[in-house]
């Protein structure tokens, strides 16, 4: 048994009106990958905060390497060790990679001005304890997401990192990168790095944690051995009861075709071809950059397209604005809800009713009553908890801010509806609610095209799936050859 | 304690702040609560509130105009040669209306290509539209427009009312109407509120743009008809202060830089409370670069006041938002 590196005990924080850390205990022991999962608001971000020394907590102590702190603050937690990688990053893109690393830290051998030259060997020397190739000397903007990532791992090393905590870190990379990510954490597993990894995905927990831990309303509930258990009893820890992750079944069989692309191309995509039937929920899975939300956009008329044909319901259609397409009856759900979905500052009402107001209105004026009924039915159909309809949006937590975008997209009565990422970030009692409606809309004849980054959610959820690659359809399968496998065979084509 | 007071600052904060002027004036300056003076500051306020209904379209739509003024004054000079040349007023006012939202649909159009801060891009149609109205109006200030036109400002209601009160009036609450309660006024606010949310949901955002400069050039329009009605002149440097004043009453009135908050009758109120201040203080006599300090500094304190309204807000949301996650799980 390896000793503790860091031991959080009796932490309680509250908020006005609320506990969000209630008397929370928990030990991580030094070299050892733990997962901690919870549902949102279950009080993950809180305890890392106090860790970190963002927030004070009410009472409770934290020690830290043997010694004792009833506080910390963010300077003293990173002297001490503890690094943070946020899914955010706190860096400069304007600088250089060595600066950044080095940003706020003196180099040894320095006096008074940067020595570039040193910067630089000692971040190439700090890449090679992960086992990555670093140039310290190019600018941050020109890396892709996951070499910032890296960076900011990166950062942490050269504060002499013990205890490294990781957010969500997988979410802004694509399957090979996460690969890569993994490896690195293995790295400074070997070196001794204590890691905290927070995670919605659980497929990623049981790849890389060696235990994992379970909160549930701002309670620790309970730690376990990552071998020991699997994903339902995990889930059933956090949800506190017993929810079965299932996909509903298919009753009514799929009509007639609704929407053809042919060979479409744009900016990512080259030539994708398919068909949609009536009440059919046709998947998109591929490799991040393989052009599926620009195929999506393609579709919706918010993109250009440089050529090939769409037919719907066997007519020739050419959008050249999202209003067309929405006119013609196709809605979007975008991919990233906080920037394209939501208006935090305006109303549940407000935002359910924005897309379907015209129809709302008489005369150009917005008819009230009927806007409020529009948006009671769609409230109560997503059931959206909430006191009251004006409340607003960016109070709501982010599974009832999906709830409130596909509101808006089914109050325009659309016959097509696109998903794109439907369930990212939320937690698993509002993704059971999302893949119950979106298999009920098929039922009722609504056509649905989904993309998703979670293989068993598009192999749960589709009826067929078309796999994209560099741009390209390289095929589209049916169900009884639906495998993970498989999808990432043909994904990983080039 | 403080989130309190700051929440209901919002709602009847430039009411307060009118209510405080008017009362200081009255004290100290015997000449400012007379009729005509009263009628003298609404006259006013209702010129250049008419182009500021205007602003807050553009505003509200997360754009912001600062050619405003020499818009409004390309229009004075126009509507001057016409009613000069006989053309016959109700065809003056329709082609002054009209070239105002052509002039103003051309920032539109150039925002929507040129995808640039519509700051810069008003700031140089700013230029243009200034050295066009001079280049029309000779460099002078053209005197003596004739009755037939100014009869519009002169003619008054029960005896005593000019009429530009009740015409501003009527341009504003159709304003304030478009904005509350249109379906077009929602998609101003969804425009200024997350632009690309508006296009996801279905919004042809340019289109939007191009209308939503149109209907506020109108308003330009309509104010250099006030404008020429009042004052019996065309000026190509009428307009110079409208932007600055619009930009400060707007955001006196809560319409922030940025758009998709606020309301119209925020930016008149806001309108009044400073045409109130400028009124008040040259009557006690206080010289016009103090009075620009004070002016100064009220946005100062407006905007002050505004980001403690955002932290404040923030923070109770960040409670609520906790309390809801909890009531969800």
């Amino acid at each position: 048994m390896k000793e503790d590196l860091l031991t959080v005990r009796g932490i309680t924080k509250t908020y006005p009106g609320v506990i969000a850390l209630n008397n929370v205990s928990m030990s991580f022991r030094k070299g050892e990958v733990h997962g901690i999962v919870g549902e949102n608001g279950a009080g993950k971000s809180t305890l890392i905060k106090t860790i970190t020394g963002a927030i004070v907590p009410d009472s409770g102590e934290i020690i830290f390497d043997g010694k004792t702190y009833d506080r910390l603050d963010p300077i003293a937690a990173i002297s001490i060790g503890i690094g943070v990688v946020y899914q955010e990053f706190n860096l400069i893109p304007g600088l250089t990679v060595a600066e950044n690393v080095f940003l706020g830290k003196k180099v040894e051998g320095t006096k008074y001005l940067a020595d570039f030259k040193t910067m630089n060997r000692r971040t190439k020397e700090l890449g090679e304890r992960i086992g990555v190739k670093l140039d310290g000397s190019k600018r941050l903007w020109e890396l892709s997401v996951a070499q910032q990532q890296i960076v900011e791992i990166t950062r942490a090393l050269a504060e002499n990192v013990k205890l490294l905590i990781m957010d969500e870190p997988s979410a802004p990379l694509t399957n090979v990168e996460i690969e890569k990510m993994f490896e690195i954490i293995k790295m400074l597993k070997e070196q001794g790095v204590t890691i905290i990894y927070i995670s919605h995905r659980m497929d990623e927990i049981f790849r890389i944690t060696d235990r994992v831990s379970v909160m549930m309303d701002g309670k620790y509930i309970n730690t376990v051995n990552t071998c020991d258990t699997n994903r339902q009893q995990l889930i059933n820890m956090m949800v506190g009861r017993e929810l079965k992750e299932t996909f509903p079944e298919r009753i009514t069989p799929v009509g007639e075709e609704v929407l053809r692309a042919e060979h479409l191309s744009g900016k990512g995509v080259r030539d994708v071809s398919f068909t949609l039937h009536k009440g059919e929920i046709l998947g998109f899975a591929g490799l991040m950059g393989c052009g599926r939300t620009e195929t999506m956009e393609l579709i919706f008329g918010a993109r250009e397209r440089y050529g090939g044909e769409l037919y719907l319901k066997g007519k020739k259609v050419n959008f050249r604005n999202t209003e067309q397409a929405l006119n013609s009856g196709i809605a979007l759900v975008p991919e990233d809800r906080k920037g394209h979905g939501i208006f935090p500052d305006k109303s549940i009402k407000w935002n359910s009713t924005i897309s379907c107001i015209k129809a709302l209105s008489k005369f150009g004026v917005v008819n009230l009553k009927k806007e409020k009924e529009t948006a009671k039915t769609y409230i109560d159909a997503m059931r959206i908890k909430t006191p009251s309809d004006e409340q607003l949006v960016k109070n709501l937590s982010g599974g009832n801010q999906q709830k409130v975008v596909v509101a808006k997209v089914l109050a325009t009565k659309a016959d097509i509806i696109i998903f794109d990422e439907p369930t990212r970030g939320i937690d698993v009692g509002a993704k059971q609610e999302i893949y119950a409606l979106i298999r009920q809309l098929a039922e009722t004849g609504i056509s649905v095209l989904m993309i998703s980054s979670e293989l068993e959610e598009v192999i749960g959820l589709s009826d067929r799936i078309v796999v994209l690659s560099h741009g390209k359809v390289t095929t589209i399968l049916e169900q009884k050859d639906f495998a993970q496998t498989t999808i990432l065979d043909y994904a990983s084509m080039a | 304690m403080m989130d309190k007071v700051l929440k209901a600052w919002q709602k009847i904060g430039m009411f307060v702040v009118l209510l405080i002027l008017v009362v200081f004036f009255s004290l100290t300056s015997d000449k400012f609560m007379t009729t005509s003076n009263i009628l003298n500051i609404l006259r006013q306020v209702s010129v250049v509130g008419t182009a500021g209904v205007g602003v807050s379209f553009v505003m509200i739509s997360g754009s912001t105009d600062l050619s405003v003024g020499s818009i409004v004054a390309l229009c004075t000079v126009i509507i001057y040669k016409l009613v000069m040349a006989g053309v016959p007023v109700p065809i003056v006012c329709l082609i002054a209306i009209l070239i105002a939202a052509s002039c103003s649909v051309i920032n539109g159009i150039l925002a929507n290509t040129l995808q640039t801060h519509p700051f810069a891009l008003t700031l140089a149609m700013s230029n243009v539209w200034t050295g066009v109205a001079m280049l029309a109006c000779g460099g002078v200030v053209l005197f003596g427009l004739s009755e037939k036109f100014t009869i519009i400002a002169k003619y008054q209601i029960f005896g005593a009312i000019p009429s530009l009160i009740p015409i501003f009036s009527f341009l504003a609450m159709i304003g304030i109407f478009v904005l509350s309660r249109s379906y077009f006024g929602r998609r101003v606010y969804a425009l200024g509120g997350n632009p690309e949310a508006a296009r996801l949901a279905g919004i042809d955002t340019k289109k939007m743009t191009i209308l939503t400069h149109a209907l506020a050039g109108a308003f330009y329009g309509a104010a250099a008809i006030l404008y020429c009605a009042r004052t019996a002149t065309g000026d190509g440097m009428s307009g110079t202060s409208y932007a600055y004043d619009l930009i400060t009453a707007a955001n006196l009135g809560g319409i922030t830089i940025g758009g998709g908050s606020g309301h119209a009758y925020g930016a008149i109120l806001g309108l009044i409370v400073l045409q109130v201040l400028t009124n008040g203080l040259t009557l006690l006599g206080v010289s016009e670069f103090y009075q620009r300090i004070a002016k100064g500094l009220i946005l100062i304190g407006a905007l002050t006041i505004a980001m403690a309204q955002r932290k404040s807000a923030n923070r109770t949301d960040k409670e609520i938002a906790m309390i809801k996650d909890k009531k969800d799980n």
